[in-house]
């Protein structure tokens, strides 16, 4: 006999289940929906959700671990040496070296053999955290780690000391999600207050360019660090050049060296489309950051043009540079930290994508804008939304005469 | 009648009295530690000039190399003419700057410090038989944040630096204050103040000087303004305004000699 | 209120229970500053203490002199005095420390432990009470110090009180340093640490 929804709680959630039934439950879904009175019953629960998101993002994961691969291949056929670690050890044994010969099947396997480590690590860090604190509270287990460790892995550099990656997942869990009270409570994105805290406390180790590929002694500027360094110009470079530049495709397919699933702008969209379609991203706040981002490239453009190469840098170039993409589709449409309210939502989009540019063009030391300038905004996500229902108030009262 | 504390005139006893307890204790404490802070005071001294002297000591030998190899000057720098004066190593150049009647005002203030003590301090460096060895010049003005002061030490030629000193400032902790770092006040060691027109061309030079350059010492980056203050600083102290007249005293003092 | 405090509640309350800085959430910013080292910790709370004490004592004192309309004024101007008092002996004693506690000696005016122990205790109570106060508050503003700042220069430098205990990778070691202990910001984590551990520790007594 089918169980009720009402047993199924009480199962889920009596003492000492939830570790056991979250794993059951992940594998054979209860299927029910609340039965009662004054409830939205929609199929669509946190683990729905995660998983929809999860397979938004196969794509972007999917491409990192081949241009992981392909970026090691390339680096060693300008020379460098191959990785000592003993993920490169473990391939080597099982694949023979990598080598300018190796296949596409070669490749991916090299790159996986760097994303697994850095995905796992990060998902039993976060699990362990979720079971910790499930137990202490007696709450269930929610299927938001997932998505956490993913978003996590994706921001690391290929060549990234495991050590870091537990530590700064530990820390976005802990610090910006459990403490505040779990899932659904967070103000910050967890994935990227773990990003932040690795970036402020081992500064050399994570934005060094000798992380990015998979080999050891070679360093590989991301395009940001290219316009840091002054190499790359875009004085009198027009935004609609990028189309007709072979380079601007390479870094809009994602050839190019960058943390691991970030490069491909192209894999990530086609993700986030899907995002978008399933309604689990919000539009606006994408065209708020679109809209962000452009506006406030064109006044450094219009400003500062041909000062130097960060105010001179056109909006289709930023949006194809660094983590921009990424942040914008997944992380800056996290459903919990960003505003509630409509209104809100356009409001946070556009601070995120104004906020991006200027750290970038501005602090010439933090290339890597778009994770500073979400948690900035989730700072001020609730007040947005304040705003926005105090304005409502106001102009209801208003148009009903009461004042 | 007894005494009423909310009445006016309670109140006012009361704060006359509280005032003056606190006074005394301050001014008290000011006034025990104050020989030691003069002590201290000169001891710095001492071994800020040995140091821009590049003469190396330490803390057990300062005093007496500094008595044996060191004689300070009171000068006036207008003219250069020697003012006899006592206790020289007491003497405040900072009171002096601002006090109206022994300072005037700049009229090209590349320092940034608007006003300059008519009489300063210098330090006659020789060895142990008299004979000259260094100039020790007073220097100070303004950085990015706060007023930078130091010593200079030139060479007899009064053209070469012998060493540098900048022993207060307030730059920015990690980032400006590279300019008391021993490393760097090496690297003044040996440069040229004036080019052949004898204008001053010492530059502190972003992104680090070019090998050979006499007149260039590495800037830092992110200090660019700590930087340019020192630049700044010195093209006041060797111009017109600053030490110009004294210098060429002092070479006609030395050559007569 | 005397009557119902015994003297250990007056020295204890204050470190853990109703501690100023975790609980009252006073004298914060100091906290932040100074807290980058174990040695300015220290120096930083024996500052406080002596001038907590001192206020204490003597606005116990004169306490039934004080005309209620100036009161703030001057219990202000006794902390201005100790203040001003412990910078210049800390000038004197130590040059280096006092430089690096800048200006943090002279806003000791502005620690609201101070002016609010002085205005919410020895303003009602009695000399020796308001001593053993001050000496409580003071402990609890000098462990929360100490504590931030043994895990600030541990993890940012591997040293305690300038010893090299962890070997940082720079001199041939294996610690990294964390260098966002270094920034001020990190004691905001390290003190909400410190307040949920308290938070855990009061709840569970209860």
């Amino acid at each position: 006999m089918k169980k009720s929804k009402s047993e199924i709680q009480d199962a889920y959630y009596a003492p000492g289940s939830t570790i056991r039934d979250f794993f059951r439950s992940l594998f054979i879904g209860h299927g029910g929906s609340t039965q009662d009175a004054v409830h939205v019953r929609d199929a669509i629960d946190v683990k729905r959700t995660m998983t929809l998101v999860g397979l938004c993002l196969l794509p972007a994961i999917l491409f990192g671990i081949y241009n992981t691969g392909l970026q090691a291949k390339l680096a060693l056929i300008a020379g460098a040496t191959a990785a000592s670690g003993w993920q490169a050890s473990l391939f080597t044994s099982v694949f023979g070296p990598l080598s300018a010969e190796s296949g596409f099947f070669s490749t991916f396997t090299y790159g996986l053999s760097f994303f697994l480590p850095i995905y796992f690590s990060a998902l039993l860090t976060t699990l362990l955290w979720e079971m910790v604190f499930a137990k202490v509270r007696h709450q269930e287990l929610h299927e938001g780690f997932f998505v956490t460790a993913l978003l996590f892995s994706l921001c690391m550099p290929a060549h990234i000391a495991l050590w870091l990656v537990v530590l700064g997942v530990s820390f976005g869990v802990v610090v910006a999600k459990e403490l505040f009270g779990g899932m659904g409570y967070n103000f910050l994105n967890p994935a990227l207050a773990g990003l932040a805290f690795i970036y402020f406390a081992y500064p050399s180790e994570v934005t060094s360019s000798a992380q990015l590929v998979a080999v050891d002694g070679y360093s590989g500027a991301t395009t940001l660090a290219q316009v840091a360094a002054n190499k790359l110009h875009f004085s009198d470079y027009h935004w609609y050049q990028a189309f007709s530049d072979s380079n601007w495709w390479q870094a809009f397919l994602g050839f190019e060296v960058g943390a691991m699933g970030e490069t491909s702008t192209l894999a990530i969209l086609l993700g986030g489309a899907l995002l978008l379609l399933t309604r689990l991203a919000d539009w606006r706040i994408v065209a708020g950051v679109m809209l962000g981002m452009i506006a406030t490239t064109l006044l450094f453009n219009y400003l500062g043009n041909s000062r130097s190469a960060w105010t001179a840098m056109p909006w289709t170039w930023h949006l194809v540079s660094g983590g921009f993409a990424l942040g914008m589709m997944f992380m800056a449409t996290d459903p919990v930290t960003t505003a509630y309210t409509r209104p809100g939502k356009w409001l946070f989009g556009v601070l995120v994508g104004a906020m991006t540019v200027v750290i970038r063009v501005a602090n010439v030391k933090m290339p890597e804008g778009i994770m500073l300038a979400i948690l900035f905004a989730n700072l001020w996500a609730p007040l947005m939304d304040s705003l926005v229902a105090r304005f409502n108030i106001r102009r209801r009262i208003k148009r009903n005469g009461l004042q | 009648m007894a005494f009423n504390k909310d009445s006016v005139a309670g109140t006012f006893l009361f704060t006359i009295v509280l005032c003056l307890v606190c006074s005394f204790m301050i001014t008290g404490t000011a006034g025990v530690l104050k020989e030691r802070k003069l002590a201290k005071q000169r001891n710095e001294l001492m071994q800020n000039v040995l140091l821009a002297a590049n003469i190396p000591s330490d803390n057990s030998n300062f005093k007496t190399l500094f008595s044996a190899r060191v004689t300070p000057m009171l000068v006036t720098l207008a003219d250069g003419q020697t003012v006899p004066q006592e206790d020289l190593l007491d003497y405040d150049e900072r009171m002096a700057a601002i006090n109206p009647e022994h300072s005037s005002k700049i009229a090209k203030d590349t320092a940034r410090i608007k006003t300059r003590a008519n009489q300063i301090r210098i330090f006659r460096v020789h060895d142990a038989q008299g004979q000259l060895q260094s100039w020790v010049l007073p220097i100070y003005g303004k950085g990015l944040w706060s007023i930078i002061y130091g010593f200079i030490g030139l060479q007899p030629d009064l053209n070469t630096i012998e060493g540098v000193v900048f022993y207060e400032h307030g730059e920015t902790p990690g980032i400006g204050d590279f300019i008391n770092h021993e490393d760097w006040r090496q690297k003044w060691h040996g440069k040229q103040l004036f080019d052949a027109d004898g204008k001053v061309a010492l530059k502190i030079i972003k992104g680090g000087a070019k090998p050979g350059d006499v007149n260039g010492i590495d800037g830092v980056s992110g200090a660019t303004r700590t930087g340019a203050g020192v630049q700044n600083m010195i093209s006041f102290w060797f111009g017109d305004e600053g030490f110009a007249p004294l210098l060429t005293k002092l070479k006609a003092m030395e050559t007569t000699k | 209120m005397s009557a119902t405090l015994t003297t250990r509640q007056l020295l204890w309350q204050p470190v853990f229970a109703n501690n100023p800085v975790a609980m009252q959430v006073l004298g914060v910013c100091s906290a932040l500053a100074v807290s980058n080292s174990m040695q300015t910790a220290l120096v930083m709370t024996l500052a406080v203490t002596f001038v907590v004490v001192c206020s204490n004592l003597f606005i116990s004192l004169i306490r039934h002199l004080i005309p209620n309309s100036v009161r703030i004024i001057a219990q202000m101007t006794i902390i201005a005095s100790l203040v001003i008092v412990v910078d210049m002996v800390l000038q004197d004693l130590a040059p280096e420390l006092s430089k690096q506690l800048s200006v943090f000696v002279g806003l000791i005016i502005t620690n609201c432990i101070v002016m609010g122990r002085a205005e919410a205790f020895a303003m009602k109570e009695p000399p020796h009470l308001a001593v053993l106060d001050a000496l409580g508050n003071s402990a609890g503003y000098g462990f929360i110090l100490l504590s931030v700042a043994f895990v600030r220069e541990l993890l940012s430098a591997g040293t305690l009180f300038g010893k090299q205990l962890l070997q940082t990778v720079a001199d041939g070691g294996w610690y990294l340093p964390n260098e966002m202990f270094k920034l001020p910001p990190s004691a905001f984590f390290l003190i909400g640490v410190i307040i949920w551990l308290i938070n855990i520790a009061r709840n569970r007594q209860r």
